[in-house]
């Protein structure tokens, strides 16, 4: 868990892959938000697209590149939560981007979530095999 | 269509979304290899899953990031080619290509160009999203 928190933080970006409401791929820059109790958190706009997408479609993967031609792979089930705990937490701790968009916790347009079932690889050009990690 | 590719080879790396063979999105990192004749073309090998995953649901959409936050999102459905001086182009372009796959008439060195190609380019300045069809 470590080692995928630590990839995920020091990427910044990742990039989400989900299926459209047109039943084609999509993908978009997103950001990792926290870990907490080992869960992967992330969050977005209820008005948005993507919310829609993964509302229909929960099975999400995640993609990022790290040092030295490193890239992560993230795939798992999204799992909205409503805990104010947790948003606390990211207004608190991770980027002051999200306190500016959404200012509080109660935010109704803030959606909250996780991912289920998490599957992580690590792989790079070195001809290692890729690191596999079940979250 | 300059300001696409300039997005493109600045980007350095585009990440690459399909729908994989279990239904789900799978994406990973991509380069985009050139334009020719307006058309984008990128490459694979034959032996991935992601050529059996575009070769079953050809539609597929790319992510890059640029300069001041901006992004780019192209999608578009994947027409495979077999031209072989286009190949070989390829692979004079990019040394990486070259040393994996030799020469243009390896078998399992496959290339794509996107056809219904749209482009969007966003960023938070507040000015709206640049679309373009190519």
């Amino acid at each position: 868990m470590r080692l995928v928190v630590d990839f995920l933080k020091k990427s910044q970006t990742q990039y989400l892959a989900t299926i459209g409401t047109d039943g084609k791929p999509k993908v978009r820059p997103f950001q990792f938000k926290l870990e907490d109790g080992g869960k992967l958190y992330f969050s977005t706009t209820n008005d948005k697209q993507v919310c829609k997408e993964i509302t229909q479609h929960p099975y999400v993967e995640l993609c990022a590149c790290g040092e030295n031609w490193s890239w992560l792979r993230l795939s798992g089930k999204v799992v909205f939560s409503q805990d104010r705990a947790i948003k606390s937490r990211i207004i608190d701790e991770a980027v002051p981007l999200i306190k500016a968009v959404y200012k509080t916790p109660d935010n109704p347009l803030w959606a909250l979530f996780y991912l289920d079932e998490a599957a992580a690889t690590i792989a790079d050009l070195s001809g290692n095999p890729p690191q596999m990690f079940r979250l | 269509m300059s300001t696409v590719t300039d997005f493109l080879v600045k980007s350095g790396v585009q990440y690459l979304a399909t729908i994989g063979v279990d239904g789900k999105p799978k994406v990973r990192p991509f380069q985009f290899m050139l334009e020719e004749g307006g058309r984008l073309y990128f490459c694979t090998s034959s032996q991935k899953p992601v050529f059996q995953e575009i070769r079953r649901h050809p539609y597929v959409e790319f992510c890059a990031s640029g300069e001041n936050f901006s992004w780019l999102r192209l999608s578009g459905k994947v027409v495979f080619s077999k031209d072989l001086k286009l190949k070989a182009k390829v692979q004079e372009a990019s040394p990486i290509v070259k040393s994996i796959y030799k020469t243009p008439d390896n078998p399992v060195f496959e290339l794509f160009y996107l056809d219904e190609a749209v482009v969007t380019i966003a960023d938070f300045s507040g000015k709206p999203a640049q679309t373009f069809r190519l």
